[in-house]
């Protein structure tokens, strides 16, 4: 059962860096800066992952959790409110959809699903036995350090780049 | 101030390596908190809630 946790909370990790880095890919592909509500929507993400990762870590404990259900919250809030922004018919949407849908939208499934997922891990974690995780800090997990450093290192960069010592609103 | 917030963000990563769980929990925690009051016009506009 830890083991598995512990699985779930790596693929968790590398869910999330896929996502940032596929937003990478299509702000440098199709040339989109990305917009002040964008980047807070990145800095949530990157709130989950480095949430999650304290479970890695530091063993996994049920504050670690609540700390990315915030974070997600945190993200959850402003795609809702870009959404808002461009609901109707006549304000046109930001950026090129992708599967039929702006990356805003995703951004919001991806959070309600980063929620769903940590609410599945608390009821796992809840059901476990023996609560005192020893943590496992092996390739696997130094991987998704990496990643997740090397993609907050990046939009650190860029948003300085873009914003300077603004709050680019 | 946004690339500050990935800048905290960054110093959490480091102290996780260094092996300190609380500084580390007390910054994300901080950063969160710092976050949503920066922003917080569109936090408020969220709620519908005008000042």
């Amino acid at each position: 059962m830890a083991n598995f946790q512990r699985l779930l909370n790596l693929l968790f990790i590398f869910v999330l860096f896929l996502v940032l880095l596929g937003g990478y890919i299509y702000q440098y592909v199709k040339g989109v800066d990305p917009c002040p509500l964008c980047l807070l929507q990145r800095l949530g993400m990157v709130g989950v992952a480095a949430s999650i990762l304290m479970n890695c870590r530091f063993g996994i404990k049920p504050q670690y959790y609540g700390l990315a259900i915030l974070s997600a919250l945190f993200g959850r809030l402003f795609s809702l409110r870009q959404i808002a922004m461009h609901v109707c018919p006549e304000f046109p949407a930001f950026g090129q959809d992708v599967l039929g849908f702006e990356l805003y939208v995703w951004a919001y499934v991806v959070f309600s699903c980063s929620i769903f997922a940590c609410a599945i891990l608390l009821i796992l974690y809840g059901f476990t036995k023996h609560k005192d995780f020893p943590p496992v800090w092996g390739m696997a997990e130094k991987s998704a350090f990496w990643a997740i450093f090397l993609i907050a290192a990046g939009n650190l960069l860029t948003t300085f780049l873009e914003c300077g010592f603004t709050a680019c609103s | 101030m946004l690339a500050g917030l990935f800048l905290i963000y960054l110093i959490c990563l480091l102290l996780m390596i260094w092996d300190k769980p609380n500084l580390a929990f007390g910054l994300l925690l901080i950063n969160f908190i710092l976050s949503m009051f920066l922003f917080l016009p569109h936090t408020l506009d969220v709620l519908n809630i005008r000042l």
